[in-house]
């Protein structure tokens, strides 16, 4: 018998379009780790002389209108994008997670005021909480982060709960109370890894969501803060200087959209692997 | 004699898997009279459900008919094209789940789920094959049957459901009724009304019914006919009076043992047959039993049994069925 | 006389499933039945059974029995010390162990057998008996190979997974274990296998079980004695060889005539029982079988029979059961 976690990697490699998201990820998550080695020039150099530069051999994406070299910026700019997103989702999924199984099998009191909370925090717009708080701390990454984060908890725990309450009626559960096992235990032993999967899933489809949201609210000049290099900031440089070099916008874009189908297929595949009676049906 | 109805001819069926082609069905002969019930019964592995699949041509995707055919309407019906097989089903041949949830839709009402069954039967109106449903619904033993069209399956309980079940499938008067495991989900008062009714249903219907359970119990109260089933194979088949008052197959003795209910006095130790089911990726090259079989010679090993005659229409695949 | 495991009396109440705008009203929300004036008592090394149709609370008791619902009324002891509060249960779960239904849905999922094998030694703080072997001796010792330590349980098949649970159960050397339906779901020859396992350890380490199940057939051959319950009511009690020979309860010879004969020349035309068990929610007045009982007169519907002891060992809630006694000593009680 093959042990599970095989299990998982074999039916992930299994699907093409798996495979290629995590291609993608990989490349994406290789060039934030190393950008300062695969950068070809510095992403904060600037050279007027030779701004709006069209793609060349010494700049294979061109230049900005400050001339810094674009590809070197949104290498560096995947390192912003992915630190954001992945600390942003992180942090917000643990949140969730621990908030959901809580309000999920603790007492129902304790369920009735998470739920309260997380209705409170979902009925509020969106936007409009977001930039309430950059108003109060300024823009920043750090301010960007904490404005995810608290926007995602509702969402990650209503869904970890939904899960851990279709579970806690279920045989397994009621044996182990039988045995005496306490609640600490039947959290994080028998509750956790079975709802964690799922949520990976959703946490790795909503990581572009978040990339987006970073480059839209730097793009409105209320997340990252120039000369930072971001997706964001490269697209609102290249929006602002359009009549010079249209090239720009489609050259800050193409990452973006690559970012987001990467995640999504990746997202997409590991729904199906990770479900182990799923693959027992396809075996049998 | 009538002739028969249904007949499967040699039939084996294999699944694609990882290790090899499992060898489910293995040379399968079988045949359905018309006012005749037959059972199928074995235990997890057998077979049984496969063959089942196969009478009512819903075999899984990953399986292949390597031999034989199943015989209906003088042509092999699971080589007919897939719009066929669809009228056939339903229409001709009917199955009963054991789980009755699985042959309703269930945000549908049973009403409209009956009246929908009877899309082939034509110059009959909506109110009128309304009324076909109340009348089936009645006829299975449903006091309220007006009301209970109105309901959804869910509303129902697991006697009715079952119930239900046997009317949708009885509503277009099929050739074939197969049921497989129709009382595995009920408890014992339930089984037994079940057991009654279908019993009942058969004296006014001239179809062919084919069970399939690895309950004895079923089909003694119901069967005129048994075909036993181990590893793939029908190893014993005969009148169920034969077959339970003078099996001839060591599997079929074993198994008739094991079951409790035949047990009069109490036993401490109740008997088993010790031993697993082979592999059926590599079935062995002499009787498929011959590992856990009390009476085992040399030549079981190395030879395949074929069917030996032991009476009038009983015969089992044993080379020591005659002694 | 107490008991290894005593039921006194117990009643259990739950709130009805109302819907909508019923459940925002004060003091309307109907509450249904489950267990009405229940008494039952395990002896020391005793199998006893215990039967009905579904919805008749049999399982229900058994998760009062291991504190997993809260009762209404009544009490519980176990070993002769009543069972009041939490702390109480903890020691009960020690002494007693509970085996689902569906063996497979007892074992998370996510986690290697051989894992949950030792969590009840883990979680009530017991050193593991034979170290890093615990549980490949524990998987022998139910019959298993000790590989089957390394899968998850959806790699287990019907019959292993019950002898897991088997093994889980007997873990911390409990006095009782309580199993649901031991063999539903099992073919025949594996379930005589997991009852002669339960058997075999019974006489091995003088385990009491209670066996809850709607299958005669396992009750007859390997219990002591037989509790018929009816809609959370005890309908009769009794030793098992007697109960089959003479059942006096008609809801238990119904029973017993309900079960599908491996005979055909056994076949009974007639039907036993009629109908459906009835909703708690709409429990009949008087003697709840009285709406499907084939001896049923007037009085059964106004008034709740006693429970009757026929003989010291014997009993009976059947206003007619000692006519039925009679009956059946004077003459016919064959099979």
């Amino acid at each position: 018998m093959a042990s599970g976690r095989r299990n998982v990697w074999r039916a992930l490699a299994a699907e093409p379009l798996g495979v290629m998201g995590g291609a993608i990820v990989l490349t994406f998550v290789v060039m934030a780790l190393f950008a300062p080695w695969l950068a070809p020039h510095d992403p904060f150099k600037i050279d007027v002389m030779h701004k709006f530069a069209s793609p060349s051999l010494a700049h294979w994406a061109g230049t900005d209108q400050l001339g810094r070299d674009l590809l070197s910026r949104i290498i560096y700019g995947a390192r912003t994008a992915l630190g954001v997103a992945i600390t942003a989702t992180g942090i917000a999924g643990l949140a969730g997670i621990l908030l959901g199984l809580v309000a999920g099998y603790g007492p129902r009191w304790l369920d009735s005021l998470l739920i309260l909370c997380f209705d409170s925090m979902t009925s509020l717009p969106m936007i409009m909480f977001a930039l309430a708080v950059i108003t109060v701390l300024g823009p920043s990454t750090a301010t960007l982060i904490l404005v995810i984060i608290l926007v995602s908890i509702p969402g990650y725990a209503r869904f970890i709960r939904a899960q851990t309450l279709s579970l806690v009626r279920s045989d397994f559960i009621l044996a182990e109370q039988a045995m005496n096992a306490s609640t600490a235990r039947i959290i994080l032993l028998h509750l956790l890894p079975n709802v964690a999967g799922q949520l990976l899933v959703v946490l790795s489809m909503d990581v572009p969501v978040v990339i987006m949201l970073e480059a839209g609210l730097s793009y409105l000049s209320l997340g990252v803060k120039p000369p930072t290099p971001s997706w964001g900031n490269i697209l609102y440089d290249g929006y602002v200087s359009l009549r010079q070099s249209p090239g720009m916008v489609i050259i800050a874009g193409i990452p973006l959209i690559l970012a987001t189908l990467g995640f999504t297929f990746l997202g997409e595949a590991l729904r199906d692997a990770l479900d182990p009676r799923l693959q027992m049906r396809t075996l049998t | 004699m009538s002739e028969a109805l249904l007949k499967v001819d040699d039939l084996s069926i294999s699944y694609a898997s990882e290790e090899g082609p499992v060898q489910a069905l293995r040379h399968a002969t079988l045949e359905a009279r018309a006012g005749e019930a037959i059972g199928i019964v074995g235990e997890s592995g057998c077979g049984k459900s496969t063959l089942a699949s196969a009478l009512i041509t819903l075999l899984a995707g990953n399986a292949r008919v390597t031999s034989g055919s199943v015989q209906f309407g003088g042509r092999d019906i699971l080589s007919v094209s897939e719009e066929e097989k669809r009228k056939l089903r339903g229409r001709h041949i009917a199955m009963i789940f054991q789980d009755p949830m699985t042959s309703f839709n269930p945000v549908l009402t049973i009403g409209e789920q009956l009246v929908d069954f009877q899309d082939q039967r034509e110059g009959l109106s909506k109110p009128e094959k309304r009324q076909q449903a109340a009348l089936m619904l009645k006829r299975v033993g449903i006091s309220d049957p007006v009301r209970c069209l109105d309901r959804h399956v869910h509303e129902l309980s697991g006697g009715m459901r079952q119930r239900a079940a046997i009317a949708a499938a009885l509503l277009m008067a099929p050739q074939v009724l197969v049921a497989d495991e129709p009382t595995t989900a009920l408890d014992v008062t339930m089984e037994a009304q079940i057991i009654h009714l279908l019993r009942e249903l058969r004296r006014d219907y001239n179809g062919a019914v084919v069970i399939v359970t690895h309950h004895l119990g079923v089909v003694g109260e119901l069967c005129d006919r048994v075909y036993v089933m181990y590893a793939g194979e029908v190893v014993e088949e005969g009148s169920t009076d034969d077959v339970y008052h003078n099996p001839r197959h060591p599997y079929t003795q074993a198994l008739i043992a094991c079951d409790p209910a035949n047990l009069h006095e109490q036993t401490p130790v109740l008997p088993t047959i010790p031993g697993r089911l082979p592999d059926l990726v590599n079935p062995p090259r002499g009787c498929s039993f011959a590992a856990r079989c009390p009476r085992v010679h040399e030549r079981c090993r190395s030879e395949g049994p074929d069917y030996v005659e032991v009476g009038p229409r009983h015969r089992a695949r044993c080379h020591e069925a005659r002694s | 006389m107490s008991g290894l495991y005593d039921v006194d009396n117990v009643s259990l109440d739950l709130a009805a499933p109302s819907a909508g705008l019923q459940r925002l009203l004060p003091g309307s929300a109907p509450r249904m039945t489950i267990l009405s004036s229940l008494s039952l008592s395990i002896g020391h090394g005793e199998m006893l059974g215990l039967v009905g149709e579904s919805g008749s609370g049999k399982s229900t008791l058994a998760r009062a029995m291991m504190g997993l619902v809260d009762i209404t009324d009544g009490k519980l002891s176990f070993e002769g010390r009543p069972l009041k509060g939490r702390a109480d249960f903890v020691k009960v779960r020690q002494g007693a162990a509970l085996m689902f239904q569906d063996a497979v849905a007892s074992l998370s999922p996510r986690r290697k057998v051989a894992a949950q094998l030792i969590e009840p030694f883990q979680i009530n703080g017991v050193p593991l008996p034979d170290g890093n072997r615990a549980p490949a001796v524990m998987l022998e010792r139910v019959g298993l190979s000790s590989s089957l330590g390394q899968r998850y349980p959806h790699e287990l098949s019907g019959g292993q997974a019950r002898r897991v649970s088997v093994a889980r159960a007997l873990a911390l050397k409990p006095k009782l274990v309580i199993a649901d339906e031991p063999t539903a779901g099992l073919d025949v020859s594996v379930q005589a296998e997991i009852l002669n396992l339960m058997t075999g350890l019974r006489s091995d380490m003088g385990l009491s079980f209670l066996i809850i199940t709607h299958n005669l057939a396992v009750v007859r051959h390997v219990t002591d004695r037989v509790a018929v319950l009816y809609l959370g009511r005890m309908a009769e009690w009794g030793p098992t060889r007697e109960v089959f020979a003479r059942p006096y309860h008609p809801y238990t010879r119904s029973l017993i005539a309900a079960e599908p004969q491996a005979d055909p020349r056994k076949r009974r035309p007639d039907l036993a029982l009629k109908g459906e068990i009835p909703s708690v929610l709409a429990r009949p007045s008087g003697c709840e079988f009285h709406t499907r009982c084939p001896i049923a007169r007037p009085r059964c519907a106004v008034e709740e029979p006693e429970s009757n002891m026929i003989t010291p060992d014997r009993m009976v809630r059947c206003h007619f059961a000692e006519e039925t006694r009679i009956e059946t000593q004077g003459g016919n009680h064959g099979t």
